[in-house]
């Protein structure tokens, strides 16, 4: 069936990743990437067509791209809950992960069993004041990601230094730029170039189109406030055939899985390229216990795994290791690798390892509707919102200043309510039913997201505890402090603000509790830092003390921004590839 | 999955076939017609039912007929809303949530003349009706609409029909992922814009006939008929179009 939906789209031909269980071997690797996600993938990619022998190392299941998607297009009257989901299984199994923005009936499998990975985090009185969202399966959180992809600007790598705040970026945007450049025609990105200073355009493909109700309110944006500029949403979705990938048929929610492989994801995307060069071995079920360590030559060996599912122990050799099992799993495979040198943490020198966790803070905003657009509808569901990229504490604009420091860029948009309103309004019987077949009024929802700033307590560390693999346990704190508190007032009144200018009506705030973690953004716990003194990795994200070992997911992240940082986290991970093979090449790099 | 659901599945192929020959373009209600013969199977029909018995069946099918009865398409008992509420109360409500919705629905019974809302002719069982929705959506102040967990619509920029949607019926009784958090009163009465009626009681359970109405509601809309038939519903719309007349489209997408 889901051939079918192919066929009438442009062909999408993606190859099956072929997994292997491998023993442990004397004969050593080029490179073992640590995780498949959206970083990991792209290590692999990269590694493997610079013609390295890579393995890639996946905590979960395997998951094969398209047979996989279990929900993928799955009407709702087949959905046992009508989409509500099985909630005793969630409040007995995943009562953490259940909290997740994304998390619902169709996507559930995606997410970790919380009673087999168990993590601590804060006081008693706030049980979960950290959310740890996570998908352990080949792919990753790149599985089920939310495809909103923005590249930082200049400022977001100076914000440290111009502030005197936390560590210096040892690089500037000049040094990611071309990097952007070079995985963003690969991903495949939809969006509108525009040239803001704030928010750099993309290689893009053509753009998704606004709604009536969309353009309408980005024009009295443009008409009524200086400085400010409404997009469309920058997303990781095919808007034209890319490569063996299909374009988009407008079907919804991305997250379920797309056969036709029309949003990026490691599935769709880098691992097939990456097994295309004949150099990848991916070895799914493989736990990561610590990394080998050669007190002799300062380098990592290898990696040792605890297989998932038979608990043996296993060792696997590498002249390089990249590790990108997300920040918080990579900190935490850090501190499990103690030596005397490194008794924290292997290169934890500046004893900053798994402290600064930062996120995007969220949660709030404002909405309202908007009349006078009642004959418009649309047709197809676009997985896609506008950007109104951050207009505050701008260095170029000093009217841009406020209570707080860094800012927010605000995604949302337009729909009209749909039959569940039937339940809160009055009325029964043929009127009910007739009233629902027209849609509801148009409302526009703005929904920013905040940066974040690193301090040092919100931390992640290793308890005395171990989960049933025998690692130990992690706890994970950590909360956002007075100034995103501030922020959050001018998210909410700048939304509700922009709305009334548009002559929306009922304009309300909105301002939910949010937990640190929950923007499922966490990064920034191996910072990166010019000196082994402030920070984890270097200006190659290579980490300091270690030369042959690599960090490039989240956890390098030194400052946040208010942008989804997957796309940094990709162009870095190329970047840092880079120097890696010719490292190796050079003869630098060696067991 | 019910057996009865699994049913329906050759006929979605064939709609999903037929809705991309016509390039993508092909209305639920048009395809259906193009079908022709192909008669929805009344979801729930190998249903067994765990939790009502046999008069409160009859009185909760009596019941959501009377919310959305059937007209040109189906009423809310013919979709198999009465097994949805069931399956809920069974596997979905917690216990002192299921005893609240029985005792609701025996409350019912005993406003009825005779003691069977069920038995009541059809005029009579719609005043009762009537009266109940009157009595829970009083006319001041003019409540908001449950537009479908506004504030929490759109995270990541994932703001599309389908997506709020899921959110919209996973809202409509606070969200799955809020239901065990401390502030999930407070939570759900932001996350599903109601208004201010039940602001300041949100901790409480909602009232009996709101949950009946939700209930009914969900059950039949997210139905094959009360999705494809009275509204529509499309797997794979193959294209987007972001700004259309209504009356191209016709009726709501469900």
């Amino acid at each position: 069936m889901q051939h079918d939906a192919h066929g009438a789209h442009g062909a999408s031909y993606i190859e099956k990743i072929r997994t292997v269980q491998v023993q442990s071997s004397g004969e050593p690797y080029d490179a073992i990437v640590i995780g498949s996600g959206i970083s990991g993938g792209w290590a692999a990619k990269e590694l493997t067509e610079k013609g390295l022998k890579t393995l890639v190392l996946e905590r979960g299941r395997n998951v094969e791209h398209g047979a996989g998607y279990v929900t993928e297009h799955r009407p709702p009257w087949e959905t046992p809950f009508r989409g509500r989901g099985d909630r005793r299984h969630a409040e007995a199994r995943q009562f953490r992960q259940m909290k997740a923005g994304p998390f619902n009936e169709n996507t559930a499998h995606w997410y970790v069993d919380d009673v087999d990975h168990p993590y601590e985090t804060g006081a008693d009185d706030a049980p979960d004041e950290f959310l740890w969202v996570r998908g352990y399966h080949l792919g990753g959180r790149s599985v089920m990601w939310g495809r909103q992809t923005y590249r930082l600007a200049p400022i977001d790598f100076t914000a440290n230094e111009r502030e005197g705040r936390g560590t210096r970026w040892p690089i500037t945007y000049a040094d990611i730029e071309p990097w952007y450049s070079y995985v963003e025609p690969f991903v495949g990105i939809s969006g509108e170039p525009r040239g803001f200073r704030q928010l750099p355009d993309s290689e893009f493909l053509p753009a998704m189109p606004m709604t009536a109700v969309e353009a309408h309110v980005k024009d009295s944006i443009a008409r009524d406030f200086d400085g400010r500029a409404m997009t469309i949403g920058r997303a990781a979705i095919l808007t034209q055939p890319l490569g063996g990938r299909a374009a988009c048929h407008y079907c919804g929610p991305c997250d379920r899985g797309c056969s036709a492989g029309a949003y990026f994801c490691s599935l769709s995307s880098t691992l097939p390229a990456a097994q295309a060069t004949g150099n990848l071995t991916v070895r799914p079920d493989s736990i990561v216990h610590s990394l080998i360590y050669d007190e002799d030559t300062d380098r990592v060996r290898g990696v040792r795994v605890i297989d998932r599912e038979t608990k043996e122990p296993l060792e696997f050799y590498a002249k390089v290791v990249f590790l990108n099992a997300s920040a918080l799993g990579s900190a935490q495979i850090l501190m499990q690798t103690t030596t005397p040198r490194f008794p924290d943490g292997l290169g934890n020198q500046s004893g900053l390892l798994g402290k600064g966790i930062m996120d995007h803070h969220f949660k709030c905003g404002a909405n309202g509707e908007v009349p006078g657009f009642e004959d418009r509808y649309t047709f197809g569901s676009r997985p896609n919102g506008i950007y109104i990229p951050r207009f505050q504490n701008l260095p170029w604009e000093p009217s841009s200043g406020r209570d707080f420091v860094r800012g927010y860029g605000y995604q949302g948009g337009s729909g009209r309510a749909g039959w569940s309103r039937g339940a809160g309004q009055p009325g029964v019987g043929v009127a009910l039913k007739e009233s629902l077949q027209e849609p509801g009024q148009w409302s526009f929802t703005m929904y920013p997201f905040g940066e974040t700033l690193a301090y040092d307590d919100n931390r992640i560390e290793l308890t005395d505890e171990v989960d049933a693999w025998g690692i130990p346990v992690p706890r994970v704190v950590g909360s956002i402090r007075e100034n995103e508190y501030r922020m959050r007032e001018g998210m909410k009144n700048d939304g509700a603000e922009m709305l009334e200018a548009a002559g929306a009506t009922n304009v309300q705030t909105f301002d939910q509790p949010y937990r640190l973690g929950e923007g499922i953004h966490e990064m920034g716990t191996a910072r990166m830092s010019a000196t082994p003194e402030t920070g984890c990795v270097d200006r190659h994200n290579r980490v300091h003390e270690v030369p042959n070992l690599y960090v490039t997911d989240g956890a390098f992240m030194t400052s946040a921004g208010c942008q989804n940082p997957s796309l940094t986290y990709m162009a870095m991970t190329a970047r840092a590839v880079d120097h890696a093979v010719n490292a190796v090449n050079r003869g630098d790099l060696r067991v | 999955m019910h057996d009865a659901l699994s049913n329906t599945i050759s006929r979605r192929s064939a709609l999903r076939r037929l809705s991309l020959a016509l390039g993508g373009v092909a209305t639920a209600p048009l395809a259906s017609g193009l079908l022709g013969g192909c008669r929805t199977p009344a979801a729930g029909e190998a249903y067994a039912y765990q939790t009502l018995a046999e008069p409160q069946q009859r009185t909760l099918a009596a019941l959501v007929d009377q919310i959305l009865p059937a007209t040109d398409t189906p009423g809310a008992a013919d979709v198999g809303v009465p097994q949805f509420v069931d399956l809920m109360l069974t596997d979905w409500y917690a216990p002192d949530e299921r005893d609240a919705f029985l005792a609701g629905l025996a409350d019912v019974d005993g406003r009825a003349e005779g003691g069977s809302f069920a038995a009541l002719d059809g005029e009579a069982q719609a005043r009762l009706v009537a009266q109940m929705d009157a009595e829970t959506y009083p006319p001041a102040p003019p409540e908001e609409p449950v537009d479908g967990d506004v504030a929490g619509a759109a995270q990541e920029g994932t703001y599309n029909a389908e997506e709020e949607r899921e959110r919209e019926v996973a809202g409509m009784q606070g969200e799955l992922g809020e239901a065990m958090d401390d502030e999930a009163g407070d939570q759900r009465e932001l996350q599903t814009g109601e208004g201010q009626a039940h602001a300041g009681a949100s901790d409480d359970a909602p009232p009996f006939f709101r949950q009946l109405k939700e209930l009914t509601v969900a059950g039949y809309y997210t139905s094959e008929a009360g999705a494809t038939e009275e509204l529509q519903w499309l797997a794979v719309p193959g294209r987007y179009d972001a700004d259309v007349p209504l009356s191209e489209v016709g009726r709501a997408w469900a």
